[in-house]
């Protein structure tokens, strides 16, 4: 065996996101890791390459017992990882990339570049591929760029690589590529853990496959022992243990209808429709184009196209502002970045989208923001009941509160939430969930962005699913009938 | 043994550093031939004195800048360096040989701090230097009264207005300092790592590069380049006061990044650098020669200051646009 | 490779819009080329004397230029001379920003024989022809002649001053003398130390009223305490009515020419910068051009006066025509 985990455990403030997990690679092996979001893949591969520390568990590397407390100290012992975001300077030649930190001097202590070129160029010969270690790293395709962070981990005698969703910005060539040089590796008697959503691929390359679930390892199969609806089934399987508002199954009116929306290099001709009295769903994996489909529709990043009819009245939006005019509000992902005022209190982040409405000659009078602020308090149920809290003293539910109530205070036809629950407490969900619901019984177009299936199921009587920027499935669930199973299919087949 | 590290193709640079290098003699040769008394030695020599300071300034600036950081307290450290040694001499008794490393020293301590303060608060170094710049001006102001110091001795003075074969001993030092920094900086590793710093800090932390020496030791650099610019300048004019060098933080940026540095770090060279250093010198002294008001000055060096940051930010924004057209054409082929 | 290419043409076009409306100099016919040389270049004050110093090339065909920092870098002041040296013009005037840090460029433009003087803040360490500006002692004399007109032997005058500056010295000595020749009786009661600041004029003007009541004059020996000087007239409920305390200011700064028209100063003591050019222009034009014998002090050169060139201060009181002329500063 390389690498032998056994019982690997990890929490973070008190949540825990690996439940003693084991998992093993062997020598001149493609071992593919594979998970919904937030399974535990990434820090599995964080503690097992030095970014992290797990709480408990043992890990033994060649036989030998290790514990790693920095990146470095795997890299010494022969792991590397080749992330997803590329970790080269593109203004330095391939060699130097390669070569940081060790590198090869001539006895003035100066740089021996021509040594490094040939020495790269062994390199590039063992893998297979042709690279000039001469050129400049922002001159190479990525795909390139990627084989040269596989150069850098063998430079490095790297006898295990970890690759972080290698192919999600190579062009089908170039996944050709990177696996010819995969393979090449697995002759040589490496180990490859090889990170993706890709079903297809991951079939295509690998031998074994673990898959994670909510932390745990579900199992580890031979690849010719399963299909890939096993491994769908092993990913799911999640149950629906928490209670969802009753829908009410009235299906009224359409609301928004969004008609060929594309954003270059993201998404590609979107279309849907949402109607009163329903929750659309849009799921998908992380990176599959949801957010920066939904951030191009209100105009918070630029598209290359895209027709949006609300009430049946086409409308033009090229800014948030005009979203906002139109009366389809976005509530972000990201509520510390691009949602709260954190510094400001409860009221005026209440109010942050309306202020003109209260402005007496552009003057603005602190009683309405109060009484909308204190409505909103009751209404959401936040905590503490006062308008002067600061938002970033609030707990994460309480701020998603205030967030919602900010996009509430527009009066809007749409509103759409991306992640309406992230890192918000069991209660708070719930209360967030019965609102959203309310909304739409009472004629809102209500559209959930969500990683969780289960909130997704629960919650949405329609599910738009999102690969690889494209919508490759629409599916009814107005009975909540639908299956994991085949949402999931959509997200990675 | 020297080889440059170079791709095949002809790189972006390359072509920066010829046009810049044709504006140059353009100037040059375009003012000898409008104006005359250009291409003089006299002339020639007076335009390398007028930059020379802001151009051992640019030297170290570009290390920082190429880290990705910044470093605006390098004038009053210069200022401050004049007065330093001066009072050392002159109103201590200390002999050269002593103000002058002593004064090196504390000039090397003012960047540590520098360096040790952007490390330590992981603030902006653009508010701590700028911190540092008001607060030694006001030493400055105050150790001084706002008064010259001066009466050097005359070995002193040799170190500002001394000529080895006419080159004036500043020059010489330029010369001698941008030969050794540029080949630090393209071959040996210490120095390399900055261009990983400045590309990716996280990955430079990641591939182990210990990324905090190496800004502390940039920043010493940097001041103490400012302090032998001070040193010679105090030579040079033969006196010691405040308001010396004022605003030439601005210029040595600005010659580092028409030198075609990347102002958000990553990229540059000493060669861009004293191209830049040298347009400067020939813009100033074609504002001279023609006798154009010279507030115009200002207004091509800032243009030119803009078109270098707009190429340098249109080269990244066309890296992040090939980036994602691989996904679009991905996209496209999915139908 | 594109973006290069329009990076280029930008900037030569930039090159030709520059230089082309530029002024030829050094023709064979001119009278030749001058330059001159100063520290916060676009005050008013030596824009005043870049003035005279254009009227007075224009009378006899010469050419100019300004040139220097627009701030207080005395530094590229010395750079600038070294490079109009190196241009070859035919003269130099400069206010010195930092009188030793000019040395050694007036030195060597004089030794390359380019004629070179100073003009308001001299460098007198340096090898320069002559110093052109207003002479200290002539100038607080002046002042002194006008408090001994104003109370005769009943003038009691309180000093506000930088103790140990040569320049102020100098004044304070002329304004003494002066002062009590005209009127013998005269006296200075108190003198305070203002550190060239305005509140802290303020302050100690106050002080020096309070303790001495019989002050009924304030002389201003430089030109920052006026303000806080007159603001002290006022703490003290003297700054109008039969026991007015009288400001003299030193300074032709807009505000203070507009309170003497507002009977708020009494008078203040009025340097010349526009002659100063002139004078300055003339010298240089002088020591260029020699005639049968050289220079007395600077053989080769022609010949300039061996001594400094006062250009003398006027005292404006309210209605003087200068005042309205000095409101309007000139175009350059």
């Amino acid at each position: 065996m390389l690498l032998k985990a056994t019982n690997i455990t990890k929490a973070f403030h008190g949540n825990v996101v690996l439940h003693g997990v084991d998992f093993d690679v062997r020598p001149g092996e493609v071992h593919a890791l594979i998970g919904e979001n937030g399974a535990g893949k990434s820090t599995l591969v964080n503690i097992l390459s030095g970014n992290l520390v797990a709480d408990a568990g043992e890990v033994s590397f060649d036989g030998k017992r290790v514990a790693f407390t920095h990146p470095l100290d795997a890299m010494q012992a022969g792991i590397s990882v080749v992330h997803q975001e590329l970790s080269l300077v593109p203004n330095a030649t391939v060699a130097e990339n390669i070569y940081l930190r060790r590198e090869i001097r001539t006895a003035s202590g100066l740089n021996d570049w021509s040594a490094m070129f040939e020495a790269a160029s062994g390199i590039f010969d063992r893998m297979g591929v042709d690279i000039d270690p001469r050129a400049l790293v922002g001159s190479l395709s990525i795909g390139m760029q990627q084989l040269v962070e596989v150069a850098k981990a063998i430079a490095l005698n790297a006898r295990l690589i970890f690759m972080d969703e290698p192919t999600s910005s190579l062009s089908e060539k170039e996944i050709r590529e990177l696996f010819a040089v995969v393979r090449e590796l697995r002759q040589q008697g490496m180990g490859v853990v090889f990170i993706s959503h890709k079903l297809s691929e991951l079939f295509e390359i690998s031998d074994r496959i673990t898959v994670l679930r909510d932390g745990r390892l579900v199992g580890t199969r031979d690849i010719s022992d399963v299909s890939t609806d096993d491994v769908i089934a092993m990913m799911v399987g999640r149950s629906l243990d928490e209670l969802y508002p009753v829908r009410s199954g009235h299906r009224g009116e359409r609301v928004l209808k969004c008609t060929g929306l594309s954003r270059f290099g993201a998404v590609r001709d979107v279309t849907f429709e949402v109607h009163a009295g329903e929750i659309l769903g849009v799921a998908g994996l992380i990176g599959s184009g949801r957010t920066e489909a939904m951030r191009a529709l209100v105009g918070a990043d630029p598209r290359l196209s895209g027709q949006f009819e609300i009430d049946g009245r086409t409308v033009e939006i090229s800014s948030p502002a005009d979203a906002l005019d139109a009366g389809i509000v976005y509530v972000s992902e990201d509520r510390k970045q691009s949602g709260l005022f954190l510094s400001f209190d409860v009221a005026q982040n209440v109010s942050a989208s309306v202020l003109g409405a209260e402005a007496t000659f552009g003057f603005l009078g602190k009683k309405p923001i109060l009484r909308r602020a204190l409505d909103f308090i009751d209404r959401m149920d936040i905590r503490p009941r006062s308008a002067a809290s600061r938002a970033i003293d609030l707990s994460g539910g309480n701020q998603q509160k205030v967030l919602l109530s900010k996009a509430l205070a527009t009066e809007p036809r749409v509103l759409i939430v991306d992640e309406p629950t992230r890192g918000v407490d069991i209660g708070a969900k719930a209360l967030i969930h019965r609102r959203l619901r309310e909304l739409a019984e009472a004629g809102i177009g209500v559209v959930i962005v969500s990683s969780e299936m289960p909130e997704v199921l629960g919650m949405a009587d329609r599910v738009i699913v999102f690969r690889d920027g494209l919508v490759t499935a629409n599916l009814d669930n107005h009975d909540g009938s639908l299956s994991a199973e085949r949402v999931l299919k959509a997200a990675v087949q | 043994m020297f080889k440059r590290p170079n791709s095949k193709n002809v790189s972006v640079s390359t072509i920066q550093y010829l046009g810049l290098s044709t504006i140059i003699l353009a100037i040059l040769f375009g003012c000898q031939i409008v104006f005359g008394n250009v291409l003089t030695e006299a002339n020639m020599r007076v335009m390398a004195m007028n930059m020379v300071f802001e151009g051992i300034m640019a030297l170290g600036m570009t290390y920082v800048i190429i880290m990705g950081g910044i470093d605006l307290s390098v004038a009053s450290v210069f200022a401050f360096a004049e007065i330093l040694v001066a009072k050392l001499m002159v109103q201590a008794g200390l002999p050269m040989g002593l103000a002058i490393p002593v004064t090196l020293l504390v000039c090397a301590t003012i960047g540590a701090a520098n360096g040790a303060m952007v490390v330590a608060f992981r603030v902006h170094p653009l508010i701590i230097t700028l911190g540092m710049l008001l607060t030694l001006r006001g030493v400055n102001l105050a150790i001084t009264d706002g008064r010259s110091v001066s009466g050097f001795s005359d070995s002193f003075i040799w170190l500002g207005q001394g000529r080895i074969f006419g080159v004036p001993f500043p020059i010489l030092f330029f010369v001698a300092a941008a030969v050794v920094l540029g080949v630090l900086l393209a071959h040996q590793r210490y120095f390399r790592q900055l261009y990983f710093i400045g590309g990716s800090e996280r990955a430079a932390r990641f591939s182990g590069v210990n990324v905090e020496r190496v800004k502390i030791s940039t920043y010493v650099l940097s001041s103490f380049l400012a302090g032998c610019a001070g040193i010679m300048a105090a030579a040079a004019f033969g006196a010691a006061h405040w308001g010396h060098g004022n605003l030439a933080e601005l210029r040595a940026i600005a010659a580092v990044a028409i030198g075609g540095a990347d102002i958000m770090g990553g990229s540059g060279t000493i060669f861009g650098t004293v191209l830049g250093v040298i347009f400067l010198a020939v813009v100033h002294n074609a504002f001279v020669v023609s006798a154009v008001n010279p507030f115009w000055y200002d207004v091509v060096n800032g243009v030119m200051l803009l078109l270098a940051v707009l190429v340098s930010r249109l080269i990244a924004q066309s890296n992040t646009k090939k980036l994602l057209s691989i996904k679009q054409s991905k996209l496209e082929s999915s139908f | 490779m594109m973006q290069f290419t329009t990076k280029a043409v930008a900037l030569a076009a930039l090159a030709v819009t520059a230089f082309a409306p530029a002024p030829s100099m050094a023709d064979e016919e001119s009278a030749g080329h001058y330059g001159m040389v100063v520290f916060l270049r676009g005050s008013e004050f030596f824009n005043w004397s870049y003035a005279g110093f254009q009227d007075a090339a224009a009378t006899v065909g010469a050419t100019t230029e300004l040139q220097g920092p627009a701030d207080w870098d005395a530094s590229a002041e010395a750079r600038a001379v070294d490079q109009l040296v190196a241009k070859g013009v035919d003269g130099i005037a400069v206010t010195a920003g930092d009188a030793e840090t000019l040395v050694s460029s007036i030195n060597a433009a004089m030794a390359a024989g380019v004629p070179t003087l100073t003009f308001d803040s001299d460098s007198p360490n340096s090898n320069r022809l002559l110093f052109v500006g207003t002479n200290n002692y002539n100038a607080g004399c002046a002042a002194g002649r006008a408090v001994a007109e104003m109370h005769g032997d009943n003038a009691r005058v309180g000093v506000s001053l930088i103790p140990g500056l040569d320049s102020i010295n100098a004044r304070l000595a002329g304004f003494t003398e002066c002062m009590q020749e005209m009127a013998p009786g005269a006296q200075i009661v108190a003198e305070v130390n203002d550190e060239g600041d305005l509140q802290r004029a303020e302050t100690v003007n106050t002080a020096m009223l309070q303790a001495n009541p019989e002050i009924n004059v304030i002389f201003c020996s430089h030109g920052n305490p006026a303000t806080g000087a007159l603001a002290a007239t006022r703490n003290v409920g003297r700054f109008d009515g039969p026991n007015k305390v009288d400001v003299m200011a030193w300074s032709i700064d807009v505000p203070i020419l507009q309170g003497i028209e507002f009977d708020e100063y009494t008078a203040t003591v009025a340097q010349n910068p526009y002659m100063m050019g002139v004078m300055s222009f003339f010298m240089l034009y002088s020591a260029a051009n020699p005639t049968q014998f050289d220079s007395l002090s600077n053989p080769g050169f022609g010949h300039v006066p061996t001594a400094d060139v006062d250009t003398g201060v006027a005292i404006l009181r309210k209605g003087d025509p200068a005042i309205q002329a000095f409101l309007s500063p000139p175009q350059i």
